[in-house]
């Protein structure tokens, strides 16, 4: 086992370079996506021509006040073209006292910000008329303000347990999205070496050398496993100490969720190479369906974003949903073991089975 | 050139079982997603289904009483009197609260039901339902006192969720959406009462805005469907180059280039096989996927020859710049020792290009000045200018990118025949 080991590792000191790319992309993409700690959405405002610059951002800046839209002066033209490519999802068009929505993909999206819009504009309206009726509008409006800083109705969010209800952290999700999905990658190939081995030859000259056939298996596997964790780690650890992500406080959970995760990935790879003959295949097969798993799994979307149930079923046979539940359950929940063996369970179911099937195969193959 | 592209053919006709899977895994995926969101596919939004619980420990009647006899001990006329208790039975909180959450419009995403706190807490914590909404003891009251007499403390609501998610949201939008109406009215009134005016409906009485759609001139609304399954299937052809160059790996392995050079074979040819192959293979697939899917789910319905003849030109002009990067995947993977290096490079080029042209991502979540690159590289051009010819804007309009893909495939067609080896390799 120790000199497959070492004989994976040797080859990875002489060519870091894949290994290198990975981990850097995972980085780079992760904080792309996950790192923008306020991830609005950004909407670009343009107004009908001979509106007065002030009224504009006077309506911009009412409009800015909330959490996640972002509104922002564009040219007519740039906006409209950004919306006819497909690059923003919609447009604001300011006209005296009313709107407009200019979009050209029809999504849920519009209807949301749409909504937000009105309630701003309704409000203003109003306020506006109100203010027409008294004498003096500045004090009408602090009066307005002052009463609204301590509303008379209000609603307290409530945790199921007595607590504060926990704000979900969308960012969060995609920082172990993305380290998931990457990490996919590189155990793959590195998984993908016993199929290198077989095409070489080098596989049946190892069968005939006193290794026995467990300690192949084990050291290309154990091999592959250490990557994948080491590579989530890194990540995890760059986000945790340079970045400062909070990721709760139970190091050890996270460890265990990884390693489990890692470990499941693995199998799936063997099962993959078991199915397949040559590298070549692999790596083809491998890359076009690894992204589609967390698709299914909904890792990209918010909770609650997929109810179909044919894909809530499809979703529980890929690993990557019940990591994200353990991990995210930790992070932002601080879960305990109680919560987290379920997930944990059905990791290790996958990784068994897959990993039965998958020698199974390959020890049926003739080389 | 010929004999090199029936070989390449060959390739991939022996592996059928890969080629059927990378033909069918996008439209799996389309699939998915015509599932996953459903909205996506009939365009409808209301598709989000919450299953909440009411539990009631305010009673109003109670509430009303109090509030009456507090009015009642006041030092006001007989007439300000009967108007505050006019105001408190037209505006109680707590029932246009609950009218609003068991009205039609919330009826159709909000299943509610009324319990008593002890079974909404035991179903919530058995995951039967996603929140509790709770309207606390003597609400109606304090909400009174504060709103019309502006005394006591606030009343609150309370949203009792095991998590927070898309559903819990939901509520919670529509919950603060009232109660930031009412909140609102309240200080409109207290506002004008503090200098000295009377608040009455018919003063505040404000325009409300019209707002809605509108469209670009000239051209229609795209489905988010449509709008996914040409990301998808762009992205899958693009897969392709990397999967025609990974096959060279083979190749290079088993001296089989080598053997080509042997035969006295201008090594060009050997390339250019490769690249007609990747053409009409890409070609190959993102017809099928446009097609089927326009069976399947109705893609473009009622769409002119002369739309469909666009749609093919700017999928050739994207297959022809695709099948050029083909040719450099390969040529790097004979430039390169560590063949896996290569395709692990070109992998994740493509993955990268995927994302920042909007193949896998919705876009708004990119920063600006990505979605800028994403739009000037051959996926980008190839995705937005598919979409504006959907939408109708003329040929004329969309020249300009056509050229550009045509300037990508002959540079990315240069840069290979640079890069790939011409002559055979010492070592």
């Amino acid at each position: 086992m120790i000199p497959i080991l070492l004989s994976q590792w040797m080859k990875e000191r002489r060519n870091p370079a894949l290994l290198l790319l990975f981990t850097g992309i995972t980085i780079v993409a992760a904080l792309l996506f996950g790192g923008s700690k306020d991830s609005k959405m950004m909407i670009e405002v343009f107004s009908e021509s001979g509106m007065p610059a002030e009224d504009r951002a006077g309506w911009i800046a009412l409009l800015n006040q909330n959490e996640s839209y972002l509104f922002k002066e564009q040219e007519e033209e740039a906006a409209i073209k950004k919306v006819r490519e497909g690059r923003a999802d919609l447009a604001l068009k300011l006209t005296d006292d009313d709107y407009r929505i200019i979009a050209a993909v029809d999504n849920p999206n519009v209807q949301l910000v749409e909504q937000h819009i009105r309630t701003a504009y309704e409000r203003e309206l109003q306020l506006r008329a109100a203010a027409s009726a008294v004498e003096d509008e500045a004090i009408f409006r602090k009066s307005v303000n002052a009463y609204l800083e301590n509303p008379p109705l209000q609603l307290r969010l409530d945790g199921g347990g007595g607590g504060e209800l926990i704000q979900y952290d969308m960012g969060m999700q995609l920082l172990f999205a993305f380290s998931l999905f990457l990490t996919m990658f590189t155990v793959g190939y590195k998984v993908n070496a016993i199929t290198k081995d077989k095409a070489s030859g080098v596989w049946n000259r190892l069968i005939l050398s006193p290794l026995r056939k467990t300690e192949m298996y084990l050291g290309h596997l154990l091999y592959s496993t250490c990557i994948g964790i080491l590579q989530i780690l890194l990540v995890f650890s760059i986000f945790r100490f340079v970045f400062g992500y909070d990721l709760g406080s139970q190091y050890g959970l996270l460890l265990l969720v990884i390693v489990v995760y890692t470990l499941s990935i693995v199998s799936l790879s063997i099962l993959f190479v078991g199915m397949l003959k040559t590298p070549e295949q692999f790596t083809a097969l491998f890359s076009s369906i690894i992204p589609i798993m967390p698709l299914i799994s909904g890792a990209y979307m918010p909770p609650g974003t997929i109810t179909n149930p044919f894909l809530l079923g499809a979703a529980e046979a890929v690993p990557i949903t019940h990591a994200m539940e353990a991990l995210t359950g930790i992070a932002m929940y601080g879960n305990g073991i109680a919560e987290l063996w379920i997930p944990l369970a059905k990791m290790l179911l996958i990784s068994v089975l897959c990993m039965g099937i998958g020698i199974n195969m390959m020890e049926r193959k003739q080389v | 050139m010929g004999i090199f592209f029936k070989k390449d053919f060959l390739v991939y006709w022996r592996d059928r079982k890969e080629m059927l899977i990378s033909l069918l895994m996008p439209l799996v995926l389309i699939l998915i997603l015509g599932f996953a969101l459903p909205g996506w596919v009939e365009n409808s939004s209301n598709t989000i289904d919450v299953k909440a619980a009411l539990v009631v420990k305010d009673d109003y009647e109670y509430g009303m009483e109090r509030f009456m006899e507090s009015v009642q001990q006041l030092p006001l006329a007989a007439e300000t009197k009967a108007e505050l208790n006019a105001q408190a039975e037209r505006m109680n909180p707590a029932r246009m609260l609950t009218e609003l959450l068991m009205s039609e419009e919330v009826k159709d995403f909000v299943h509610l039901s009324s319990l008593d706190e002890q079974a909404a807490l035991t179903e919530l914590k058995e995951g039967k339902i996603e929140a509790i909404i709770t309207i606390p003891e003597s609400f109606t009251q304090a909400a009174l006192d504060r709103l019309l007499l502006n005394s006591g403390d606030s009343a609150s609501v309370e949203l009792t969720a095991n998590k927070d998610s898309l559903k819990v949201s939901v509520l919670n939008n529509i919950i603060t959406g009232f109660l930031n109406s009412v909140n609102e009215q309240a200080s409109i009134s207290y506002a004008i009462a503090s200098q000295g005016g009377i608040a009455n409906g018919e003063d505040t009485a404000a325009a409300r805005p019209v707002g809605g759609m509108e469209r670009i001139e000239g051209a229609s609304m795209i489905t988010s469907f449509q709008y996914y399954t040409l990301a998808v299937s762009l992205f899958f052809a693009l897969m392709v180059a990397g999967t025609t160059a990974s096959k060279a790996i083979t190749e290079k392995r088993e001296q089989v280039f080598m053997r080509i050079l042997l035969a006295g074979t201008h090594p060009y040819r050997y390339l250019s096989g490769k690249i007609a192959s990747t053409f009409i293979m890409s070609m190959l697939q993102l017809t099928l996927i446009t097609v089927v899917s326009h069976f399947i789910f109705r893609l473009f319905p009622d769409k002119t020859f002369e739309f469909w003849a666009g749609l093919l030109l700017f999928g050739v002009m994207f297959c022809l710049t695709l099948s050029a990067l083909s040719g450099l995947f390969t040529a790097l993977l004979f430039r390169m020792n560590d063949a896996d290096v290569a395709s692990g490079i070109s992998f994740i080029l493509l993955v990268v290009m995927g994302v920042i042209g909007g193949n896998l991502v919705p876009l708004y979540i990119l920063p600006d000045w990505l979605m800028g690159i994403g739009s000037a590289i051959p996926n980008g051009i190839a995705l937005t200018s598919m979409l504006q010819w959907i939408q109708g804007i003329p040929f004329s309009e969309l020249r300009q990118p056509i050229l550009y893909q045509a300037l990508f495939f002959a540079a990315i067609l240069a840069a290979s025949l640079w890069v790939f080896p011409r002559r055979e390799r010492k070592s």
